[in-house]
């Protein structure tokens, strides 16, 4: 694997190209942690090629001492993601939806419903627990590397998670069982 | 149990993503786009900016910049008052 400031300082130098390698790269996660953000599938790839473009015109601003390329990317990527979410009212703190009634039984929830309601809690999860929570638990990224991205304490990020986990308990606890 | 393993299965199919197949194609055709109409524009504020932040001299003669032609200003200012 070719390391990444070689191909940040030739893409510098003028050879356009390279930056190919840096999109194919990390072209799935990032689509991927949009997609987990926004929740919008016919955006998400046209958000991701922002992300890549936004990155390629700052690329010179990269400082490698303060950050992995990675973390960088991962924050462009984030505030994209929540200023795309923000347009679209999708992070608002409504109640759950219908379909979370607590009443209805574990054993009769099928698989997609038990996914159905998890999709719904993390959907109206604040912007900042949704972000923390996604990086994460679907991008498998350190504590540490999610407090750069989000500009905060490792502390605070690890709060954040177990708040957003502690909400999708709170919502499946009807189903039965409370052991996620 | 059964809610840790759907859980589970939950974290992995969210877990999965499908990148389209020109994605790449189309990402870099924007590079392109950009860097083309970079070179057309004779003054690209984007670049400038990057330019900026990214280097300490070059924050530094802006700021030494501004200060020359605020006391210019300031100087123009003094002397109509004074002499006008």
């Amino acid at each position: 694997m070719i390391e990444e400031i070689s191909i940040i300082r030739v893409v510098l130098d003028g050879d356009i190209e390279s930056f190919r390698l840096l999109v194919q790269r990390y072209q799935g996660p990032i689509i991927r942690m949009i997609k987990n953000i926004i929740d919008d599938h016919h955006i998400c790839e046209d958000i991701a090629q922002d992300v890549f473009l936004t990155a390629y015109k700052k690329l010179s601003s990269f400082d490698p001492d303060r950050s992995s390329f990675s973390t960088w990317l991962f924050t462009i990527a984030r505030n994209k993601s929540l200023n795309a979410a923000k347009k679209k009212r999708t992070l608002s703190m409504s109640n759950l939806p219908e379909n979370s009634d607590s009443s209805t039984p574990v054993n009769s929830l099928s698989q997609q419903e038990f996914f159905d309601r998890l999709d719904q809690v993390l959907k109206t999860l604040p912007s900042k627990q949704k972000t923390a929570f996604v990086l994460a638990e679907f991008e498998k990224l350190p504590y540490e590397q999610i407090a750069q991205i989000e500009g905060v304490r490792i502390g605070t990020i690890k709060s954040r998670i177990n708040r957003a986990k502690k909400k999708l308990r709170l919502a499946l606890k009807s189903f039965g069982e409370d052991d996620l | 149990m059964k809610n840790e393993r759907f859980y589970d299965d939950w974290k992995k199919q969210r877990s999965q993503v499908e990148v389209g197949h020109n994605f790449t194609e189309k990402t870099m055709k924007q590079v392109y786009q950009y860097e083309q109409g970079r070179k057309s524009s004779l003054f690209d504020i984007q670049w400038l900016v990057a330019t900026i932040t990214a280097h300490p001299l070059v924050q530094a003669a802006m700021i030494a910049v501004g200060a020359i032609v605020g006391f210019i200003r300031l100087a123009i200012m003094l002397h109509i008052l004074l002499y006008a």
